[in-house]
């Protein structure tokens, strides 16, 4: 190397700011690597885990048994395969009858996710990755209660028996049905035959599961798509309608926008140390182009020590988010399994490129001031130096935006921050200019340090801006991620309170409901209600035939056409439903018709409006009803939930049994033993498993998110040092010469202190009203939750912002306060 | 010589030292000196020869290692910090060599500093006036960097004037300036001390400058002479 180039290298490895960018990048490097290591890996068990809903990465249902072409495109890819039968079938023992769901499994079954089981009725469950073997069943607790049967007793099932060896308590791909009417029975897919239950035509399901590679599942799922027919259908993750996949899909989104803020956040500190280092290095090169610097070697002169540094940096980032991301995991603790899959090579690229992103868009455009350096400088200082804004803004804005594409890839992420941000700048910089002059118009008999303070801020406008605007964005990041970690962890908790019931009653007759009701309230249990259940299915629609009016691909996709539905009657809302058309029941007396409330969701999808005419067939007796009102529901709740309501009253002449759900602590639980002694002909059902892997989720992503905001804040933490030093010199000369002209320490702090406080004020609002701006954007146009009001950035913009850059300054320049006078003395 | 009640400076075996890596430096030793009011005072010396480390003592600026500084009646030495300012606001008025106007304030702002920190309400209208007797009145909302090195001085020497100081210091306040505006200048700040009737402390190495004041000395090696 030019000995010319290590001695500026040399010298500036000294410089501060140097120092400070490489910090900076370092950091940005880092939060990335870390963040995105840390997504890959728990992407990968997020998805990994939402595939157990499936219990298989790629799921293919269908009426039929697949075609000797479909085996043969499946034999041909390399994927792991197992396949599952479910039909229903009258099981009997000891002379008892029962109509049970069945569903026979091939050995790999689960590809995805564990069965629950247990050893012995209401015990406790313990997790197998395999189901029955041959010869043997496993059956729900209700199967054993309801034939009287124990572990070890025989049960027939078609033509054979088999012995009942354990309790099935949870089926990873059973979905939000886990109160479904039949009860389980698994047995081995050898058995299916033996039992002679399946005959040609028989109505059954058959799933086709495959796991692998992603490749050889694109491939599989391409060539299979071609040859399916109208019975066969691919199930995906969304179509399950399964909730937790539903949730951990949008925490997944969540995540990557943290990160790209946390990103972001790094972003800005490297290029306000970028300004600081141009203007530090602006008369250096000035002479060096007066001495006759040529503008290649003087370009060279540039990038040479930025390449170095930036290199040096993103080498250090890699090291420190490797430690970082190990540090998140270890934190986890047992919330992660203890095999995490190991991390993809897209960390390691998408961190390169996003520091690199970073770096040449956060900072060419100040370099490419210090190649056009003007040596007259030396001659006579401009009036005020140029800061490249515009070039700025247009280049971190097209490295923003490829950063989002990178991190989130989707368009309207990108675009809403990208507004976000290019309003928060442009808006704020008008603003605080109005600002700042009404301050000094209508304080000019106000407080000495007030006056000063605002006049000091008035004539730094520029950096005042460039200080509010980077102060504001950081707490406008920080304020959406506490917004947005707040709306999806509320909108989680509050479904799935801490107090949830974990146990489901069907099957109650009426005579037993006043006396179970009772039970519950004299062992001081929390439950949900009891709701009237008809089962019934759902068979024209304003007097047309379901058939004729929907659509086969609805029917198929739509389940619940084909099965018997829960209806309900009630005459108050249930308390997690929303009416979102029409209005909730009317005392029926008041009515002539039957008025039914429908699920939104299912509404939408049976093209159901206000006023359609609906009928169901109840046994052998039909029922018709108005639908008058719309609903959401939120089936994450654990207690209840109905497609179809109707008016209390309107089921009265039908066959009723009640469902509802309750909690029983660890010490109310062998209660159930009672209950279920007690009332007999009620199904009782354990949902402890489900609950604690939703909340689980809840805390293992709140954690993460948690990690991510300390990432943030160590980000910030960096921006407010680079203003910092962008200011010191200006401060310290300032402090100085405040004090030759007889100002006390006290004095001068004041004066600060109100710089800083209108600064942090400022700051706070902006990023308040942007952050109630982009959240609600967020919230309505991209993770599709509701927009509510959230206190806690209130209070985060305009009380704790304020409050920690007063203290924040007043600590940055405790030395500078010292500075003593004669400092003026010494320079010349 | 003067009376007791005249006196308004007087430092007696004034030392500082200061501590190297090489070992201690002694920059000033035993200086003694009495300024009576209204005279004017050069101090001329060599660079490096303690000039501007005697200014700052005597301005309570810095602190000595040994000895003692009575400034108005008060031991400076024996004053903290703020104290100190306290002094300097109320009764000494500074040029320095390189202006040290505040960059971020407008020329008459720069003025009515000294006298807000003294929370003077007419502070704006002495400050213009004062700028209008240094012949700024156009520049008054003009920033430091906009204006040529002559005119920051004038803004400086009205800042100096702004709380009328009984003592200005004056650390070679031609040192940054071309003769002709180094003249004018002078030429200026003896005017206005006049019209003060401020007692002046002219620290420079510039032997014709100090032929102007009432009495010389020379700081040779941290040692003060009258010559």
């Amino acid at each position: 190397m030019d000995s010319f180039y290590s001695r500026l290298i040399k010298r500036q490895i000294q410089l501060t700011t140097v120092r400070l960018f490489c910090i900076a990048v370092t950091i940005a490097c880092a939060v990335t690597f870390s963040i995105s290591l840390l997504s890959d890996r728990l992407e990968q068990l997020f998805t990994q885990q939402s595939k157990e809903v499936l219990a298989a990465d790629l799921l293919l249902s269908s009426t039929t048994p697949l075609s000797t072409d479909q085996e043969n495109i499946i034999a041909r890819i390399p994927v792991q395969t197992a396949r599952t039968l479910v039909f229903q079938t009258m099981a009997n023992a000891n002379n008892e009858f029962m109509l049970a769901s069945v569903k026979a499994a091939s050995d790999n079954y689960p590809l995805r996710g564990q069965l629950q089981i247990s050893a012995s009725a209401y015990g406790e469950a313990l997790a197998s990755t395999k189901g029955p073997n041959p010869g043997e069943v496993w059956v729900e607790n209700r199967v054993l209660h309801q034939l009287n049967l124990a572990i070890g007793d025989p049960i027939n099932i078609g033509e054979r028996a088999f012995p009942i060896t354990r309790v099935l308590v949870f089926e990873p791909d059973r979905g939000g049905s886990f109160y479904s009417f039949t009860p389980r029975i698994m047995m081995h897919w050898q058995d299916i035959e033996s039992t002679e239950v399946v005959q040609l035509g028989s109505r059954v399901r058959y799933g086709y599961l495959f796991a692998g590679k992603e490749a050889a599942l694109d491939d599989l799922s391409s060539s299979l798509r071609e040859t399916l027919r109208s019975n066969q259908s691919f199930i995906s993750i969304e179509e399950s309608n399964e909730t937790i996949a539903a949730a951990m899909q949008r925490a997944y989104r969540f995540l990557h926008v943290t990160a790209i803020i946390a990103i972001l956040l790094g972003a800005v500190a490297t290029a306000l140390v970028s300004y600081q280092y141009t203007q530090e290095m602006t008369y250096q090169y000035a002479i060096l182009r007066c001495l006759g610097l040529r503008s290649t070697k003087l370009t060279l002169s540039i990038l040479v020590p930025f390449l170095l540094f930036s290199g040096i940096a993103i080498l250090v980032g890699f090291m420190l988010g490797a430690a970082a991301h190990l540090i998140i995991l270890n934190g986890l603790g047992d919330l992660i399994p203890e095999t995490l899959p190991s991390a993809s090579a897209k960390p390691f690229v998408i961190s390169i490129m996003t520091t690199l992103i970073v770096v040449v868009s956060f900072t060419w455009p100040f370099l490419l001031q210090l190649v056009r350096t003007p040596p007259k400088l030396l001659l006579r200082r401009p009036e005020t130096t140029h800061t490249p804004v515009l070039a700025t803004m247009i280049s971190a804005s097209i490295g923003l935006f490829i950063l989002a594409q990178l991190g989130i890839s989707d368009w309207a992420l990108s675009v809403t921050i990208l507004f976000g941000l290019f309003a928060f700048t442009a808006i704020t910089y008008l603003i605080i200019s109005v600002i700042i002059k009404l301050l000094i118009r209508y304080n000019q008999s106000g407080n000495v340090h007030a006056r000063l303070g605002t006049r000091m801020l008035a004539a730094n406008k520029r950096m005042v801006n460039v200080q509010i605007i980077a102060i504001g964005a950081t707490i406008f990041c920080l304020a959406l991620i506490y917004t947005l970690r707040d709306d999806l962890l509320s909108s989680w908790q509050s479904k799935v309170p801490a107090n949830a019931p974990n146990f489901f009653v069907i099957n109650l007759f009426s005579e037993d409901k006043t006396k179970f009701l009772a039970e519950l309230e004299q062992l001081g249990i929390n439950h949900s209600g009891l709701y009237p259940i008809v089962r019934g299915r759902l068979t024209t629609i304003n007097g047309n035939a379901v058939r004729e009016v929907v659509s086969k691909e609805s029917r198929q996709v739509d389940n619940i056409l084909n099965r018997d539905l829960a209806l309900t009657s009630a005459s108050t809302l249930p308390q997690d439903n929303e009416i979102i058309a029409g209005e909730w029941h009317q005392p029926p007396t008041s009515v002539t018709y039957n008025s039914i409330s429908v699920e939104a969701e299912l509404a939408d999808r049976l093209g159901l409006k206000l006023g359609d005419e609906l009928e169901f067939t109840v046994d052998t007796n039909t029922i018709l009803g108005k639908i008058t009102s719309l609903r959401t529901v939120e089936w994450e709740s654990f207690t209840p939930n109905f497609y179809m309501i109707f008016a209390a009253g309107n089921l009265q002449h039908l066959p009723t049994t009640f469902i509802g759900s309750f909690r029983l602590t660890q010490t109310q639980r062998p209660s159930i033993a009672k209950f279920v002694k007690q009332f007999p002909n009620a199904s009782f059902f354990d949902v402890n498993f489900l609950l604690e892997r939703i909340q689980g989720i809840t805390h293992k992503i709140s954690f993460a998110i948690e990690m991510i905001l300390y990432f943030s804040l160590a980000a910030s933490l960096i921006v407010f040092m680079a203003i910092e030093l962008i200011l010191h010199h200006s401060r310290v000369y300032s402090t100085a010469i405040f004090k030759a002209v007889g100002a006390e320490t006290n004095l001068v702090n004041r004066v600060y202190r109100s710089q800083f406080f209108i600064v942090g004020i400022t700051a706070g609002i902006f990023a308040y009203i942007l952050n109630t701006i982009v959240s609600f954007s967020l919230a309505h146009f991209v993770i599709e939750s509701v927009f509510v009001f959230n206190p806690k950035t209130a209070v985060l913009c305009l009380i704790i912002t304020p409050i920690l850059i007063v203290f924040s300054g007043l600590l940055s320049i405790y030395k500078t306060q010292q500075t003593p006078a004669k400092r003026l003395l010494e320079q010349t | 010589m003067t009376t007791s009640n005249s006196l308004i400076l007087n430092c007696s075996k004034l030392s500082k030292v200061v501590q190297t890596s090489d070992g201690p430096i002694t920059i000033l030793e035993d200086v003694n000196l009495d300024v009576v009011q209204g005279t004017s005072i050069a101090i001329i010396g060599q660079s490096g020869s303690g000039k501007t480390t005697l200014l700052s003592l005597l301005a309570g600026l810095d602190s000595p290692t040994h000895g003692e500084i009575n400034l108005f009646q008060q031991a400076v030495h024996n004053l903290d910090e703020d104290q100190r300012a306290k002094l300097r606001n109320e009764h000494i008025g500074f040029v320095f060599q390189a202006f040290h106007l505040l960059p971020s304030f407008t020329a008459l702002e720069n003025v009515m500093l000294p006298l807000e920190i003294n929370n003077e309400s007419s502070a704006r209208t002495v400050a213009t006036e004062l700028l209008q007797r240094v012949e700024m009145l156009h520049r008054l909302n003009h920033y430091p960097a906009t204006l040529s090195g002559g005119e920051q001085q004038r803004v400086a020497i009205a800042r100096a004037f702004a709380g009328n100081p009984p003592l200005l210091l004056a650390d070679e306040p031609t040192g940054n300036l071309d003769t002709d505006t180094g003249e004018k200048i002078i030429e200026l700040l003896f005017k206005l001390n006049q019209e003060f009737n401020t007692t002046l402390i002219l620290v420079t190495h510039d032997e014709k400058l100090s032929r102007r004041c009432d009495i010389k000395y020379r700081l040779n090696e941290g040692c003060l002479h009258i010559i």
